[in-house]
């Protein structure tokens, strides 16, 4: 019989997309419990600084990514990005002009712009609230936990500023 | 009472002699025991020698004994035939058929690289050259009279006009001022616009042949 802890590691090991308890629970055939209880064993085990990867909650999901610090170092071994260049790009604007008016990301963006903001909702990164005719868009917790920042304005430092990267 | 030949006590012994007495002419690997025994026999009655030999010593230096003749006459050794005749049996059995197991590929992820405030840095940086408002049109490629179309048309009818002359039909080139392609082309347009419109009319005798524009009787009418 494989340790449930071996299927969960497997299972986020290969998927590309934070996979949620329900998921991992139905597709693994195991009860959400056990795979809560696996879940903490596997990102305790992570957090030693001797490992590479880390276990971390992306929209409402469980993902197995490269750690921040060393991401840099270990880029050329994937070629392909988290986000594609022009989904990259809008959250930049957003990450920039955040609280935003989805209207002036399109405006800036063009139309394909809307797409990219789905996605980034999707990611976890961007939050839409209702505005009447439009939407604000609002950067999330995540995507300050992504790139290492505390805040919005760190972040946004970060982004005008080289040299002022997240600790 | 049989008597048990002590190692010491055989090796004094002639055995090799008694060995190839008893062995003469007996096939080693078909030794006939009967005949083995009888030579054995008639050896003890012959020699003064009280010498018993088991008769599995017999058998046992018998194989060696062709063991060594085959060393020295560089035939293969035992071991070498059993292999022999091991993949002789091998040879002569039924093939059989292969069955490869299942072939499953390891399952590995797509790298996916996580992103950097450097990678959104240069994506803000592209994003900001990049971005043009919806509602900014590009600059035009092409330098446009500022003139409306409409006008340029009717401005070109009364060119025609006067360029009559008695004559109601002016061909193409003649309207050309410089007769580079850009003119020409914007020339045609509003002459097909005119034609269009019903204020004049356009020929040609040949295919790809020169252009001839047919002004109407009533200049005035045409022009209004």
């Amino acid at each position: 019989m494989i340790p449930p802890k071996a299927l969960v590691e497997a299972a986020l090991f290969l998927a590309d997309r934070p996979l949620s308890l329900a998921e991992l629970s139905q597709k693994l055939g195991l009860e959400e419990h056990v795979i809560l209880r696996v879940l903490g064993q596997l990102s305790e085990e992570l957090e030693e600084p001797h490992r590479g990867i880390e276990l971390a909650q992306e929209s409402g999901g469980y993902v197995l990514r490269v750690k921040r610090e060393i991401a840099e170092r270990v880029r050329a071994f994937a070629p392909n990005q988290d986000l594609s260049e022009q989904t990259l790009r809008t959250l930049a604007v957003i990450v920039a002009k955040a609280p935003v008016a989805q209207a002036e990301v399109v405006r800036l963006r063009g139309q394909r712009a809307y797409a990219h903001i789905k996605e980034l909702i999707s990611r976890g990164f961007v939050q839409a609230e209702d505005r009447g005719t439009t939407k604000l868009l609002h950067v999330t917790e995540e995507l300050l936990q992504y790139f290492g920042a505390k805040t919005l304005e760190e972040l946004r430092s970060a982004l005008e500023n080289p040299g002022n990267e997240p600790a | 009472m049989l008597e048990v030949l002590e190692p010491e006590r055989f090796t004094r012994a002639d055995w090799e002699e008694l060995f190839r007495e008893a062995t003469r002419g007996l096939d080693p690997w078909a030794l006939d025991i009967t005949v083995l025994i009888g030579r054995f026999r008639e050896f003890l009655t012959k020699t003064p020698v009280e010498m018993r030999v088991p008769g599995r010593m017999v058998l046992a230096s018998s194989v060696l004994l062709r063991m060594k003749s085959e060393r020295m006459e560089g035939k293969a050794t035992l071991a070498e035939a059993v292999e022999a005749m091991l993949a002789e049996e091998e040879a002569s059995a039924e093939p059989v058929v292969y069955m490869a197991p299942e072939l499953r590929l390891p399952l590995r992820r797509r790298p996916r690289a996580r992103l950097t405030v450097t990678d959104l840095r240069r994506a803000f940086v592209a994003a900001l050259s990049s971005s043009r408002p919806k509602g900014e049109k590009p600059k035009p490629q092409i330098e446009m009279k500022a003139e409306p179309f409409r006008v340029r048309a009717l401005n070109l009818l009364r060119k025609l006009l006067s360029l009559v002359n008695g004559h109601q039909v002016i061909p193409f080139s003649q309207i050309l001022e410089r007769g580079d392609p850009k003119e020409r082309v914007a020339r045609f347009m509003e002459l097909l616009h005119l034609a269009g419109t019903g204020k004049i009319q356009l020929f040609q005798q040949e295919f790809l042949g020169e252009i001839y524009i047919e002004v109407p009787h009533d200049p005035a009418q045409s022009a209004g």
